[in-house]
């Protein structure tokens, strides 16, 4: 089972991470998930595949009620992100699942109703929960079409999908980058390849830049918190992106 | 309702409560055995009723494991079942109208092996019920050792009769929030059982 872990807690406002499940099969991507919770609403985000639900939603039992659950934020369409969808809506079909308005006619692939969907525009926008007001930050093309990222200026914490992301190796049991420069080895491929347009890169660097984050949390691998956000805004800033392996 | 996820959530949320009930009482029963090892020959009945609260603590702990991971099996095993049910709804509806006979062929398969699913799912809520149970006779030794530490107590002396009528009292009332906790998985379990 995948362990709750808090990241930010003040009050009743909290964010917990969902991450390193020992007895996920190695074929799978590992992924994390993050609980946002604001009074008596709770928001999760990239919920997960559907080979994974049993791990999520037995740790996700374990952080909190999972009675209290009301959305969902998908940062983009892919499996790994939300195929768990239709699950989740066995669990509770009142649920609402925030994505870009490009993925809402196909996302209902995966499960859900149109009143599932809440289609957030190219630009982002608020998003409120309970009496936190969180941000949908526009990343298109890093690497979906239709990308968003979600910050939440309160806890100071910027939740950023793909982009950060690190391929851990099995036995990795860490929470947080303890290591930049040994880190970002396991990160370099993954922004290379799926990282397909520079200036996709540099407007959500410039973007990233303009916020005050704490703790940059991706969908896979290691979270960066403190100085390590910075660093990690600059290395992607200079990384060679959109190339299938980089010119000797 | 195929999956039963809310009543997981049910026995999930409940196994918390008993946890926070089993942490206090262990508290409470260290406090006593502290107290009571204090005072006097004639605490020696408290200091046990005290030491098998925390041993009574204890048990809860570890039924309570073992409870989490049956019902982590339910969730696996329910989200098998949410899974084959909504394939089988789809199967079915590919083979309306006859036309698409190897369609109704995958779909009788599947709603074959559905209910072999929904027969091994109903064997793992039976392990949850049969752990609730357990934990039924756990809840019948709370209430007999909060009565004989509100027993014992009466037999200290002044100057701690008070603190020990406070431990057993408050023993007391945690053994009654159990019970009904305890009450509640138990039919929980057994609707699931029935179902």
């Amino acid at each position: 089972m995948k362990t709750a872990t808090t990241l930010f807690e003040q009050g009743d406002h909290s964010w917990k991470v969902l991450a390193r499940d020992p007895s996920k099969p190695s074929h799978l991507i590992d992924t994390n998930e993050y609980v946002v919770s604001a009074g008596s609403q709770v928001l999760l985000t990239d919920p997960g595949g559907q080979e994974i639900f049993p791990a999520v939603f037995s740790a996700l039992s374990q952080a909190i009620d999972p009675n209290a659950l009301t959305h969902v934020f998908a940062s983009h369409q892919d499996p790994d992100v939300i195929s768990s969808l239709a699950l989740w809506l066995n669990f509770k079909p009142d649920l609402k699942c925030y994505a870009s308005w490009l993925w809402c006619s196909f996302i209902p692939h995966f499960g859900g109703s149109a009143e599932t969907f809440v289609a957030l525009p190219d630009e982002g926008g608020p998003i409120s929960l309970g009496s936190v007001k969180l941000q949908a930050v526009p990343a298109h093309f890093l690497h979906s079409s239709g990308n968003l990222h979600l910050y939440d200026p309160t806890a100071r914490v910027l939740f950023s999908g793909d982009v950060g992301a690190a391929l851990l190796p099995d036995d990795f049991t860490g929470l947080f980058v303890t290591n930049f420069d040994a880190h970002v080895k396991l990160a370099e491929g993954f922004h290379r390849r799926w990282m397909g347009s520079r200036e996709a890169r540099d407007a959500w660097c410039a973007r990233a830049s303009q916020l005050k984050v704490d703790m940059l949390c991706p969908q896979h691998g290691a979270i960066y918190r403190g100085a390590d956000v910075g660093r990690f805004i600059n290395w992607f800033s200079e990384l060679r992106v959109g190339v299938l392996r980089q010119a000797a | 309702m195929v999956s039963g996820l809310e009543r997981v959530v049910l026995v999930s949320e409940s196994a918390k409560q008993l946890r926070k009930s089993a942490l206090q009482v262990r508290l409470l029963a260290l406090d006593a055995i502290v107290q009571s090892q204090r005072a006097d020959d004639r605490l020696l009945g408290f200091d046990e009723v005290a030491s098998q609260m925390r041993n009574w603590s204890q048990d809860l702990q570890d039924a309570l494991k073992l409870l989490i991971q049956e019902i982590g099996d339910v969730v696996t095993f329910s989200s098998v079942r949410i899974k084959s049910a909504r394939a089988e709804a789809l199967w079915r509806a590919a083979s309306l109208g006859g036309r698409a006979a190897r369609a109704g062929r995958t779909f009788e398969d599947l709603a074959q092996r559905g209910r072999a699913e929904e027969s091994e799912l109903q064997r793992r809520w039976r392990r949850v019920h049969q752990r609730t149970q357990e934990l039924d006779q756990l809840a019948l030794m709370a209430v007999v050792l909060s009565r004989s530490s509100l027993i014992e107590a009466t037999y200290a002396n002044p100057q701690i009769h008070e603190k020990l009528e406070f431990v057993a009292r408050s023993f007391a009332a945690n053994a009654e929030r159990v019970v009904q906790i305890i009450k509640t998985l138990v039919e929980a379990a057994q609707a699931m059982v029935r179902a």
